[in-house]
């Protein structure tokens, strides 16, 4: 049988080749999964993690890290008051259906559903815990006198120091990915949706963080990592053919288009002549 | 097992052959001597049609593939001889010669270019064997020390190409028609027409012309043609200039060097470059490249 | 290229035996050991002198003298000085022709030594014994006089043919001149020459009277 007996055009990746994407990403815009303050990003010992990356990264004045703000501190304002922290994904691993490489928990009622994948991420992440002497250095009482003056310049934020204290957490969601249009160009865009983190309680705090991290993956891929088919199919040369148009093959004859089957990502594209 | 798998159909294939047909295009020019006279020609040449075969053992073969000359002419150059007509005896010789001759009129040696324009011609390859071959391209302007972001940000990045790599290429003898006599004939008409002074007389052009006499047997006598005009023709450009195997030879080239079927950067962009960060891209390993009777297949690996 | 073609062969149509041009060639021979000095006349009148001894001693049958040379017309001409000499055998042929140039010489010749009782001969006045040739380029009807007598003829020049074979004048046409023209009437082929036999003395003109400019013409003017 051969790959294209029910369209023109076939591209498909298989799990390794796309994980071995992912750690290329990873090593390449890494800002993409390292996140601190700024105190955190400019110093290496305060790392939850290293950050693997290319020489063109630094060498291009590329950041490992994309800075937010301190994680403020609830019921501080004059002047308020923020904390350090940092959050990094330092592992992301795939595997296309049949599952095979990533154990299910109960949680995600294994086996892995046809046309699904499952991802297996690492999280680690800490917040600076402060001294005693750091907490001491916000002036107690207050600025009141100063936030009232109708003069008043706005209050810079105060930092605190202290020592980080990193953690890990092993957080497994299945998905499956599905066909996007962005403008003109078919795309895959791969969706998660269910997820969860190993070995959190209360289940109240594991379904907030099930649903933070759910929401955040989600919202990155759509973002950030949504793949037109022609580049997942190596900008095949008929895509630039001014004599023919591309469309993804309908169902019937192609049911999954994308499929994820066979440890793959497949698309099929149907060749009409201009 | 490879990382990607990239298969097109036997139809896609075509369009993706028939666009590179599409695009070739070849030129030349030429000239040589040849003894009593002197020839060069000019060829722009286009392919068209051509009709895609893929095979099971991993080849490909092309028929009614045309070439269209856009252009095919020939200039043949030669000296035409002095003519003295006219002279005659006024006192014989008693010996058999002439004690007082009569002197005739002269026209002078001179030498024509006449131009045989056979531009429209068709001609057809009629072999056209062939495989696939894959190339790994650097760039030779690419500097040593450069990483591949350097090498692309300069316009020299690296790159797989898949070529069409003909191992035969065959074509038919240019098939000059038999009214290229007719052709030549009056090219040489115009040639000594446009020789003659414009104040030379109607009555006396035609006295020209009829010491002249039949052009086409001044023509065979002076270029030394022996048989059939077409045939020396079809000799002189086949033969003698070697026209088909320049364009064996181009046709050859460009499709196993200078026009791949398919190409792109390596390492491949995944993720573009925005203002700030650099492109994410994928080193792309073992590429290979396979036909059979119903498509094309590339497998590759995506490297470490 | 451009060929190389004499303008005067074809934009001079009809002939005179006393103003020579291309056309036509005067053959005479002196009879008379001697030396001669001889004046080639041009239309404007000017002279270019020349000598001929005519000397049996000599073996020389017959001498070109060109006249076109001789008045410094022709590319090579040596005007003035002292002027060229020829020789020829008394027997032998002087050979009075126009290389080149539009012509419309005469000549003059008398004994170097100026005798009274001797005329000079004079090209304007041919004798017995000299012979005319002529070619005509131009087809046509011509009409061909003595001057200086009586004799008339006519002559028709045909239009050159297809091409078909490439075309070779045939032999010329020999024409006897004394009291009458022989034949009366002459066809020629063109550029076919012809030989005039000078019986009396004779000036001979031919003049085109009806041009023939071929088939096409011919159709235009029956249309």
């Amino acid at each position: 049988m051969a790959f294209t007996d029910h369209c023109d055009l076939y591209g498909a990746v298989r799990e390794a080749g796309v994980n071995r994407v992912i750690s290329h990403i990873m090593t390449q815009r890494p800002s993409l999964f390292n996140y601190a303050t700024t105190a955190v990003a400019h110093d290496a010992e305060l790392w939850c993690q290293p950050v693997p990356h290319t020489p063109d990264v630094t060498n291009h004045g590329n950041p490992l890290f994309t800075i937010v703000n301190p994680l403020p501190v609830l019921g501080a304002d004059a002047p308020p008051v923020g904390l350090n922290f940092c959050a990094q994904l330092t592992k992301a691993e795939i595997d296309f259906s049949p599952g095979n490489t990533i154990p299910l928990p109960q949680a995600l009622n294994p086996p892995l559903a046809d046309q699904h994948f499952s991802l297996l991420l690492r999280l680690c992440g800490g917040i600076e815990c402060p001294t005693q002497d750091a907490i001491n250095q916000v002036p107690p009482g207050g600025q009141l006198s100063d936030q009232r003056s109708s003069t008043a310049v706005p209050v810079k934020e105060i930092v605190l120091q202290g020592r980080l204290d990193c953690f890990c957490l092993d957080v497994i969601a299945i998905g499956h990915i599905q066909r996007q249009m962005l403008g003109a160009v078919p795309s895959l865009l791969a969706q998660v949706d269910e997820m969860d983190v190993v070995g959190v309680e209360p289940v109240g705090l594991e379904e907030n963080m099930v649903c933070y991290l759910k929401t955040t993956v989600n919202v990155v891929l759509r973002e950030k990592l949504t793949i037109a088919i022609e580049k997942l199919m190596l900008s095949f040369s008929l895509f630039g053919l001014s004599t023919v148009t591309l469309a993804t093959t309908p169902n019937p004859p192609i049911p999954n288009n994308p499929a994820v089957e066979d440890d793959q990502v497949k698309a099929f594209m149907t060749m009409t002549s201009v | 097992m490879s990382d990607i798998t990239l298969a097109a159909s036997a139809n896609a294939f075509e369009q993706i052959f028939t666009n590179i047909v599409q695009n070739f295009t070849y030129s030349k020019s030429d000239t040589a001597s040849f003894g009593p006279f002197s020839a060069s020609y000019a060829i722009a040449l286009h392919l068209q049609d051509g009709t895609l075969t893929l095979n099971n053992d991993n080849t490909i073969d092309v028929s009614d593939l045309e070439i269209v000359f856009d252009t095919l002419t020939v200039d043949v150059c030669f000296t035409l001889p002095g003519w003295c007509v006219g002279g005659f005896c006024v006192v014989p010789d008693p010996w058999n010669g002439c004690l007082v001759p009569f002197p005739g009129f002269c026209i002078g040696a001179f030498s024509i270019c006449p131009t045989i324009d056979l531009s429209g011609l068709v001609s057809e390859v009629t072999e056209f064997d062939a495989g696939l071959r894959v190339n790994y391209y650097v760039d030779p302007a690419r500097l040593p020390g450069w990483s591949d972001l350097d090498a692309e940000l300069h316009g020299h990045p690296n790159k797989w190409q898949i070529f069409i790599n003909p191992t035969l290429v065959d074509i038919n003898p240019i098939d000059v028609p038999a009214t290229v006599a007719n052709i030549l004939e009056n090219a040489v008409k115009n040639a000594i027409d446009s020789a003659i002074p414009s104040w030379v007389p109607g009555w006396a052009v035609d006295l020209l012309w009829d010491i002249i006499g039949p052009i086409l047997n001044l023509i065979v006598d002076l270029l030394g043609i022996v048989g059939d005009i077409a045939d020396w023709l079809e000799s002189l450009l086949d033969d003698s200039f070697n026209i088909l195997s320049f364009i064996e030879t181009a046709i050859t080239d460009y499709f196993a060097g200078q026009y791949p079927i398919y190409e792109f950067e390596d390492p491949y962009p995944v993720l573009e470059a925005t203002p700030t960060l650099i492109p994410v891209k994928i080193p792309i390993r073992d590429l290979t490249a396979t036909v059979d009777s119903q498509e094309m297949v590339v497998l590759a690996n995506v490297g470490a | 290229m451009v060929a190389t073609l004499d303008r005067n062969f074809f934009t001079q149509i009809g002939l005179d035996s006393g103003a020579l041009t291309m056309l036509g060639v005067i053959v005479h021979t002196f009879g008379e050991a001697s030396e001669y000095r001889g004046a080639v006349i041009s239309g404007d009148g000017n002279e270019a002198i020349f000598y001929v001894s005519v000397d049996p001693g000599c073996a020389v049958a017959g001498v070109n003298i060109d006249l076109a040379a001789l008045a410094g017309t022709a590319p090579g001409a040596a005007a003035g000085g002292q002027g060229p000499r020829y020789v020829v055998h008394p027997k032998g042929y002087a050979v009075f022709r126009v290389a080149g140039g539009p012509g419309g010489y005469a000549v003059s010749v008398r004994k170097a030594v100026e005798d009274p009782e001797v005329t000079a001969y004079d090209t304007r006045a041919l004798q017995p014994g000299d012979i005319f040739s002529a070619i005509l380029m131009r087809p046509g009807r011509y009409s061909v006089r003595n001057v200086l007598g009586d004799a008339k003829a006519e002559v028709t020049v045909s239009y050159p043919g297809d091409g078909k074979a490439a075309y070779k004048p045939p032999a010329p046409e020999a024409v006897e001149l004394g009291e009458t023209i022989e034949p009366a009437h002459i066809r020629l082929k063109p550029m076919q020459g012809m030989n005039f036999n000078v019986r009396t003395a004779a000036r001979i003109v031919i003049e085109l009277q009806e041009a023939d400019d071929g088939p096409r013409a011919r159709e235009a003017a029956t249309d």
